[in-house]
This record gives C-alpha cells, sequence and structure tokens, in this order.
C-alpha cells in the first residue's frame, strides 16, 4: 500500500484558487442582488423622471402636475388685453 | 494545467464590464432622449407659428398647424427614431386651448389665457431596458417604457382670423348703429346693414 505523502503541495494552489473562485462569485451575486433589490436603475430614471417630465411639460422642476401652474406663460407680464395701466 | 492562474480575474471582468456598459448605456439614453425631447419640442414650436398667423378662418389655421407638425415628424431625418420604437409622439397634433387639456394650466392663467398652441405627447420607450445581472429601468413594469411619458407643447397664441374680423367688424357697425344720439339722426338713419363692407387692414 503506498503511504500518501503528505509533504506534496500539489493540490494547494487549486484550493486556494476554488475559495478565491467563491468569494469572487460570491461578491458578484451580492452586489447584483443589492441593485436587483433595491431596483437600483428603476430608481436612477424612475424618480428623477417625474420631475424632468414636469421641466419638459411646464418649464418649472416639479412633476407635471403640480407644476403646471407655475408654467412662465402664467406669469404676470406687463400686457394690457383688457386696457389697464402697465405696472 | 492547474497553476495557470489566466481565467480567475475573467468573472470581475465580465461583471465590470456589464456593469460599466449598463451605466453608459444609461447615460447614452438619457441624453438621446434629452436630445429627442428638444426637437420634439421645436416641432410643436415649427406648428404653433403655423398656427399662430392669421389665415381665412379658424379650420385652416388649425389645419395648416397640423400639416406642419406631420411635415416635420415624417421628416426622413426624424420619421425612423418615432418609429422605431425609441420614442413615440401622437400621429395628431392637439391644437387649440391647452387649457382644456392640461387642467393645472386654467389655475395659473389668472383669467388670461395664454395656451393656444400646438401640443403632442411624447414618450421615450428606450429608456425601459435591462442590464443583465443587475435588473430593469423598470422594475416590474410592463417593458413598454409607457411611464417615460411627457406632454410638449409651444404656446404662442393665435392671431384673429379674417373670418373673425369680418364678423366682429360687422357686429361693431351694428352697435354703432344702434348708438342712441341725442340731438341729432342716429347710425341707424339712412344706413343698411347688409350693405356695409368691411375693409380689413393688417388681419384685422
Amino acid at each position: 500500500m503506498k503511504t500518501p505523502n503528505l509533504r506534496a503541495q500539489g493540490g494547494q494552489m487549486i484550493t486556494e484558487a476554488i475559495l478565491i473562485m467563491v468569494m469572487t462569485l460570491g461578491f458578484t451575486m451580492l452586489v447584483a442582488n443589492f441593485f436587483k433589490s433595491e431596483e437600483m436603475f428603476r430608481k436612477l430614471l424612475t424618480g428623477p423622471w417625474a420631475s424632468l417630465s414636469g421641466m419638459l411639460q411646464n418649464g418649472v422642476w416639479a412633476p407635471a402636475g403640480t407644476g403646471a401652474a407655475a408654467h412662465p406663460n402664467s406669469h404676470g407680464r406687463h400686457i394690457a388685453i383688457e386696457g389697464e395701466l402697465a405696472r | 494545467m492547474i497553476r495557470n492562474e489566466r481565467g480567475l480575474i475573467t468573472v470581475d471582468f465580465i461583471f465590470a464590464m456589464v456593469l460599466i456598459l449598463g451605466f453608459a448605456s444609461l447615460m447614452f439614453v438619457l441624453t438621446f432622449t434629452l436630445s429627442m425631447a428638444s426637437v420634439t419640442q421645436y416641432i410643436t414650436f415649427a406648428a404653433a407659428r403655423n398656427y399662430e398667423t392669421a389665415h381665412i378662418n379658424r379650420a385652416t389655421q388649425e389645419a395648416r398647424a397640423s400639416l406642419k407638425y406631420k411635415e416635420l415628424v415624417n421628416n426622413p431625418v426624424f420619421k425612423p427614431l418615432y418609429n422605431n420604437g425609441w420614442f413615440k409622439v401622437d400621429a395628431e397634433p392637439n391644437v387649440g386651448d391647452h387649457t382644456k387639456i392640461i387642467p393645472g394650466f386654467d389655475a395659473g392663467s389668472d383669467g388670461v389665457n395664454k395656451f393656444w398652441g400646438v401640443g403632442t405627447n411624447f414618450t421615450a420607450a428606450v429608456l425601459a431596458f435591462n442590464i443583465p445581472f443587475f435588473g430593469s429601468t423598470v422594475g416590474d413594469g410592463d417593458g413598454s417604457g409607457s411611464q417615460f411619458k411627457a406632454y410638449m407643447g409651444s404656446y404662442i397664441g393665435r392671431e384673429p382670423t379674417t373670418e373673425e374680423c369680418l364678423e366682429f367688424t360687422a357686429a361693431r357697425w351694428n352697435a354703432i348703429r344702434n348708438l342712441s344720439v341725442q340731438g341729432g339722426a342716429s347710425y341707424s338713419t339712412g344706413t343698411s346693414s347688409s350693405g356695409y363692407f368691411p375693409q380689413a387692414d393688417d388681419g384685422c
């Protein structure tokens, strides 16, 4: 019967490689799951889009519904369509 | 070959590459969307200019605005962008009083309606996409990107039409004829409302 040579270091490298691979994959999955569970990419777009669509529609940084009343066309200007004096 | 470590970094590389490409795609679609929003805004402005200008009657003003809108939306440069699923705009523009379309405009108009113009619904479906490993930009949505919608318009008013001017002038003449005059003959004496031919000067 052949006695195993305990001083042989042939398998050490592969063991460490597997450990590193598991850690790398684990970290990868952790980050990927965090992005998915927190919906990071959705938050990056959907949140700001509310204000952005408001700016596109009304010209003010507010959601479209609430910012409509603040559209620059609503600003009082020196017009005299009813014959009033300019202020 | 156990000591070969060349593949060890591959997982990290793929992961980082997908993440970087994901962010790069995000920046690309966002900047492209803003560019197309600007183009769409200008299309409504060009249509609103056609609507604003005086014409024979109101229907013609609206038709001219609609014609300009369709001409620009179907321009060979823009048509592929509005038809390939990335961006969408209405086939027919909204022309006229926009306080009837966006209720908030009416609230802020303070009795003076300055929201006559041309508008359209702009949808940036390109913003809805999926990044492998990291999820979608629309969460659990239907993936159509319909939530990335904005109403865009240009409001530069509307000049009175020839028809409206003639009606106004004829009504004014009738009002003059009905004025009560003391110490003299009224304007209705010896005049007729039927034989009155108003002369339009500069539209009105």
